[in-house]
């Protein structure tokens, strides 16, 4: 009786797949941009070649997009839509939004990953995000 | 005045005082800890007056599997001098590196401090093996897991006090034959939350003003890893004296270079100060300096997983596929 649930509920996963593929169509590549009013804070880091649609395979939407919910799914899309305040203090803002110790945060969950093994993406300045000619 | 001057200063001034700390020096010291906790200077008078009008709160300090380089930074601390931090702001009832006691008279004064019917603070400095039921670090016979959990299992909070006490740090480095790990993670099941004071060691004034916020304000508001904010709040890369090289592009290319003596950005060379949350360039160690702007580079030692995360040093962290 278990075997015939569990088969069961694997088909049912199966029969919803593609509807889930095709509901959630993401971006393939973004490039992340600073916002206008934000002053520039280095001579050299220029805008990120963030590889979305990459992330989008490994981890849940809500990891990253973390004011999403199901019912607010697709009001809360890019990062620039909260976090624009300059500043390198300011908890909220953009420079903060994508560097502090949350794993909402590239940096926290790289760092995160990295610490519990699961995987090993880049955390160094110049060879990871910004890289540096 | 350069630092070194103004500690033979300091020093001297001592000696002619006789050891007792001064209201100036006393207040400078207040003033010291309100800014580390980031709050106005006002807030030195709040500090002061925790300080002189409550009892001098009981600590017993427990030392696990560790070097002693906490309590080492703790003994150098400058504003306020050892002796003064335990003879008039806490009260030091264990600690085996500085206590007179030895053997069972030392046991006997745990005991007598555990027993303090207005409750003690417990600090445990160092990771605490586990393996075989913890038979690799014993203290009076008894197992560092058995005895620790006893102390932080009965004490009003519990300041895990390093790297090695917070995370497991170098005594949980790979093969970690012992099975070390730290406080929150060994006594997780008792429900112990501790205060990670994270480092290798940690700057004293950290100590210091989680102890001043338990007694003014009460717990002080933890960060996902259980390090006060306040301290914790921001990487050692945001507020470094090399900061501006690096917004530059200007990179040091080797330790004896003279772009590393102009104070040139150390990130090739291995600096974890972007990704290490910490207060040293703003706390500085004794108020004097620390490691960047002495021209080493940060290695990360406030963070989870510090060693085998961040080694090998002095070069780059590793990417993925790539060999030490």
């Amino acid at each position: 009786m278990k075997r015939l649930i569990c088969i069961m509920a694997a088909l049912a996963v199966l029969a919803l797949l593609p509807g889930l593929a095709s509901a959630y169509e993401v971006p393939k590549d973004l490039i992340i941009k600073r916002p206008d009013k934000t002053p520039q804070q280095s001579t050299w880091v220029g805008p990120v070649k963030f590889p979305h649609g990459f992330h989008a395979v490994y981890n849940s939407c809500k990891s990253c997009h973390h004011e999403e919910s199901d019912r607010s799914l697709g009001q809360f899309l890019p990062c620039t839509q909260c976090h624009i305040k300059p500043g390198l203090d300011e908890p909220t803002g953009f420079f903060r939004a994508f560097h502090n110790s949350s794993p909402t945060s590239c940096l926290g969950c790289h760092k995160q990953k990295r610490l519990t093994k699961q995987a090993m993406p880049p955390i160094s300045c110049t060879r990871g995000c910004h890289k540096k000619q | 005045m350069s630092s070194s001057l103004r500690v033979s200063a300091k020093l001297l001034d001592r000696q002619l005082e006789g050891g007792r700390m001064s209201r100036r020096d006393f207040m400078k010291f207040c003033g010291i800890v309100a800014a580390a906790m980031g709050m106005p200077a006002a807030f030195a008078a709040d500090v002061a007056l925790a300080l002189e009008t409550k009892k001098r709160p009981s600590v017993i300090y427990m030392h696990g599997a560790e070097c002693t380089g906490c309590t080492e930074a703790l003994l150098r601390s400058i504003d306020p001098y050892i002796d003064t931090l335990i003879m008039e702001v806490i009260s030091l009832d264990y600690c085996e590196s500085i206590m007179a006691a030895a053997g069972h008279a030392a046991e006997k004064a745990l005991e007598k401090a555990m027993k303090n019917p207005e409750g003690y603070f417990c600090t445990i400095e160092g990771a605490i093996p586990m393996k075989q039921g913890g038979v690799y670090g014993k203290v009076g016979g008894e197992t560092m897991l058995s005895l620790f959990s006893r102390v932080a299992g009965g004490a009003k909070g519990v300041i895990a006090m390093g790297t090695c006490a917070s995370y497991g740090g170098v005594q949980a480095a790979a093969p970690n034959p012992s099975g070390a790990v730290g406080v929150g993670e060994a006594f997780a099941a008792m429900g112990i939350k501790p205060i990670n004071i994270s480092g290798c060691p940690p700057n004293p004034i950290n100590f210091i003003g989680t102890v001043v916020h338990l007694l003014t304000k009460g717990m002080p508001e933890l960060d996902a890893v259980g390090r006060p904010k306040m301290f914790f709040g921001s990487t050692v890369h945001d507020k470094c004296q090399r900061r501006k090289h690096f917004d530059a592009g200007e990179f040091a290319p080797s330790f004896q270079s003279k772009e590393a003596r102009e104070g040139w950005c150390l990130h090739l060379l291995g600096c974890r100060g972007p990704y290490t949350f910490n207060n040293c360039p703003t706390a500085q160690f004794n108020q004097s300096n620390w490691p960047v702007r002495a021209g080493a580079p940060c290695l990360g030692c406030s963070e989870p997983g510090f060693w085998d995360q961040y080694a090998p040093f002095n070069r780059d962290v590793l990417m993925k596929g790539e060999k030490a």
